[in-house]
């Protein structure tokens, strides 16, 4: 059994290992980062620590959408990498049994291949795209 | 028993043994005669023996227990320090520190010490001193006196106590010298108190000792009576015993002082920094961490100060503005370290580096105690050694390259520590051959930098600039000590990537200096806070030479790029809103020049606004920003907001 913390994208549902997951927090102030690639929306003050925030949104090529009282950052810790990702809401945690977790078949078209999605999560009959945590926090090294 | 807790401190503690042991090492081969240093180095053998038996690591137990022997041999004056004796030492301290490193990685010490163990127990490593001497060595034998036990003898004396030297010889023939010796040293108890035995009592149990052992007794009885009292004891052979003088021991001890490099103030208080509490470094993080939001709220606190009227409010912020600053002074103080941490490793560089190039060094190092961040110390190390390795390798001739040049036999490195102002100084100067400014010419030609006519050109100034350039590098030969031309732009990287700036002074034949200058702490600096736009960041104050007003008509182009005249000089003009993606709404006819200073090069930052100055933690942006070059970090303003920190550096 995995615990993952379900992030919405308009109808799209993502999960994150729940391991990962620091906190989640409302939106606040986010402070521009000049030369930054455009999916890093800034840096925010989370008590005292600055933290990098990144557009799910824009990291995934979809249409970006006005934050409302929904939106969330999600504080992802990954080994000595701290991000936050702002996604349309989370609030839901869901238990998902190994047997109903497949690995995604890379040959297939249907992922690409720079695609931040690791497994698929089957709950009944919704789906849930997990991410591959260490290609979500290491983007950047990868990119440049 | 689980020895693993005890892993790191073991480990810890090896360390500072190993470093006492190489520094003691070094002095030793100054003083050859001085028993203190000896003891010294006795006592970290002994007890990293002691701590490598305690945890079972076997082949580090063997090694020093072997070296300990050398050691008591060398205490003993059975064998003379030669050169060949003390690199066979300081390799089994390379070897101690790289079986430490061993531990630490995989838990267990299997490092080969065979070779070490043998060329430790091979005689023509060691000079035999002939037997007789050991008769002569009275006075070498009074050295041995410790200044605890010189105090003892001492008080003894002023109470009409006598103190004795007695040398026992035990019969070639004897069989069980320990329990010979064991009587000897109960019948002696007998008569007075034993301060002291060469060999130690725990050899002299073990039978380390060859056929005879000196003592050192206080007591009322006459010499005869103790003489006669020893020789009765079956198979001693005989007994020398000579009345040690009050007197005489001040006398000794003062021929003594002169000889030795440190007083014996030094070393007490060499002894007394060893007390101290171990922290551990993310304890220290946390505690400066929180030290920084407090300084944050009482910033946000002053800023709110001013809605409130009230004196009491207002005396009250202020002491708390007081406190914090002395907090803030006291935790800085707590995570400075001598530099000491970094410069105890070049005396012996120096050494084994001379001795490998058959150069003759003396290095003479100033202000150890200078203290500095430990954000700092971390960093410096690499930048030094390779300097270091410049003078020794570049700057100092070989000896009869220097006397041919009139200069005496031996060079000499300069290492300086100090702090001037908010920063701290290090100098690295040689007295060797100075920078050959034709050497570096032909090699900027001959590497496709310039071309013949540029060099010519050039002054003695970009010259020494060239330097610094990724890739090059003057030395004829590739050798293994520094010339594979990855020396000096990585230096200085270095330092720049820490806002400091190297400088460099040279003079032919006179010699060479390296000057760094670096923020005494990285962790909290004072700025400038600017607007631009409406974004707000902060410029690092000493990265700021001046503040001044320009208008529109004082912009000039030059190939295409705009330039102010500042002093005189022709700077170029660097707009921060086109270098931090910001729009310009309408272009004002004046406007505001930040002077930014790299080195000795000048640019101006055009600002809409100026805040003011401010003391501001730096705090880091994180790995997954590390790409941004222009950012060197952010801090949180009192309201919380974040300005981030322009990496002047990086601006041009």
């Amino acid at each position: 059994m995995s615990m993952f913390v379900v992030t919405r994208l308009g109808s799209e549902e993502y999960g994150i290992e729940i391991d990962k997951v620091q906190s989640i927090e409302k939106i606040t102030k986010i402070t521009r980062v000049p030369k930054a690639p455009s999916f890093v929306k800034g840096v925010i003050n989370l008590r005292g620590e600055i933290i990098p925030v990144i557009s799910l949104r824009m990291l995934l090529k979809l249409s970006e959408v006005e934050f409302d009282d929904d939106t969330r950052i999600v504080i992802i810790k990954n080994n000595d990498i701290i991000i936050g990702i702002i996604v349309d809401n989370a609030n839901e945690v869901v238990e998902i049994h190994d047997d109903n977790i497949d690995s995604i078949d890379v040959n297939s078209n249907l992922y690409k291949k720079e695609s931040f999605i690791g497994k698929i999560g089957k709950i009944g009959n919704r789906i849930l795209m997990i991410f591959d945590i260490d290609k979500l926090t290491t983007q950047q090294e990868v990119k440049l | 028993m689980d020895t693993n807790q005890y892993l790191e401190i073991f480990l810890e503690e090896s360390e500072e043994h190993i470093e006492s042991l190489n520094e003691n090492l070094l002095q030793l081969e100054k003083n050859p005669e001085d028993s203190h240093i000896i003891d010294e180095i006795f006592r970290s053998a002994h007890t990293l023996k002691g701590m490598a038996a305690t945890m079972g690591f076997e082949n580090m137990t063997r090694l020093t227990h072997k070296m300990e022997d050398v050691l008591q041999e060398i205490r003993s004056n059975s064998i003379k320090v030669t050169s060949n004796l003390m690199d066979v030492l300081f390799k089994c301290i390379d070897a101690l520190s790289s079986m430490t490193g061993i531990i630490s990685e995989s838990g267990n010490d299997s490092y080969d010490i065979e070779n070490l163990i043998e060329l430790l127990g091979t005689n023509n490593t060691k000079e035999e001193v002939a037997a007789t001497n050991i008769e002569n060595s009275k006075s070498l034998d009074n050295n041995n006196i410790n200044v605890y036990e010189k105090d003892i003898i001492e008080k003894a004396a002023s109470q009409g106590y006598k103190t004795y030297s007695i040398e026992v010889v035990i019969d070639k023939n004897c069989v069980m010298k320990s329990a010979r010796a064991f009587i000897v040293f109960n019948t002696l108890d007998n008569l007075g108190d034993i301060v002291d035995s060469t060999p130690s009592v725990e050899d002299i149990e073990d039978e380390k000792f060859d056929d005879r052992f000196t003592v050192h007794l206080i007591s009322k009885h006459e010499k005869d009576d103790i003489k006669s009292k020893l020789i009765s004891i079956s198979e001693i052979k005989n007994i020398n015993i000579e009345e040690l003088l009050y007197s005489k021991e001040i006398k000794d001890n003062k021929r003594l002082e002169p000889a030795n490099n440190l007083s014996s103030d030094d070393r007490i208080k060499h002894s007394k920094t060893n007390k101290s509490v171990r922290v551990d470094i993310e304890r220290l993080d946390n505690l400066m961490n929180l030290v920084s939001e407090l300084i944050i709220i009482k910033t946000r606190l002053e800023g709110l100060e001013s809605n409130e009227k009230n004196p009491d409010t207002i005396s009250t912020i202020e002491y708390l503005e007081r406190i914090t600053t002395n907090l803030h002074d006291a935790v800085m103080k707590v995570r400075m370290v001598p530099v000491e941490r970094v410069f105890n490793r070049f005396p012996r560089m120096v050494r084994d580096l001379s001795r490998e190039l058959n150069k003759k060094i003396t290095l003479n190092m100033y202000g150890q105690d200078t203290e500095v961040d430990r954000t700092v110390i971390d960093e410096i190390g690499d930048p030094l050694v390779h300097l270091m390795r410049n003078s020794i390798d570049h700057g100092i001739e070989t000896p009869d390259v220097r006397v041919k040049k009139g200069k005496p036999e031996t060079g000499v490195i300069n290492l300086k520590a100090y702090h001037e102002g908010n920063n701290v100084i290090i100098e690295v100067s040689d007295d060797g051959s100075g920078i050959n400014f034709e050497k570096v010419k032909n090699k900027a030609y001959e590497k496709g930098m310039l071309s013949a006519d540029e060099v010519e050109e050039l002054s003695n100034e970009k010259l020494v600039k060239l330097l610094f350039e990724p890739g090059f590098s003057t030395s004829d030969t590739i050798s293994d000590i520094s010339g594979r031309g990855v020396g000096l732009d990585v230096v200085k990287n270095k330092i720049e990537s820490l806002n400091g700036s190297i400088e460099v002074k040279t003079e032919v034949d006179k010699g060479t200096k390296f000057i760094i200058k670096l923020p005494l702490t990285l962790a909290i600096i004072q700025a400038l806070l600017v607007m631009v736009g409406n974004e707000k960041y902060a410029f690092p104050l000493n990265s700021i030479s001046e503040i001044v007003n320009k208008n529109k008509n004082e912009i000039h182009l030059v190939q295409g790029k705009e330039v102010v005249m500042y002093r005189g000089k022709v700077i170029p003009l660097i707009r921060l809103h086109n270098v931090l993606d910001l729009k310009l709404d309408e272009e004002s006819d004046n406007f505001i020049c930040v002077i930014i200073k790299k080195g000795d090069n000048l640019a101006a930052c055009s600002v809409d606004e100026l805040i003011g100055q401010q003391e501001i933690v730096i705090k880091p942006l994180g790995k997954y920003l590390s790409n941004v070059k222009i950012i060197a970090g952010a801090t949180i303003l009192g309201d919380g907001q974040v300005a981030l920190i322009i990496d002047s550096n990086n601006l041009f």
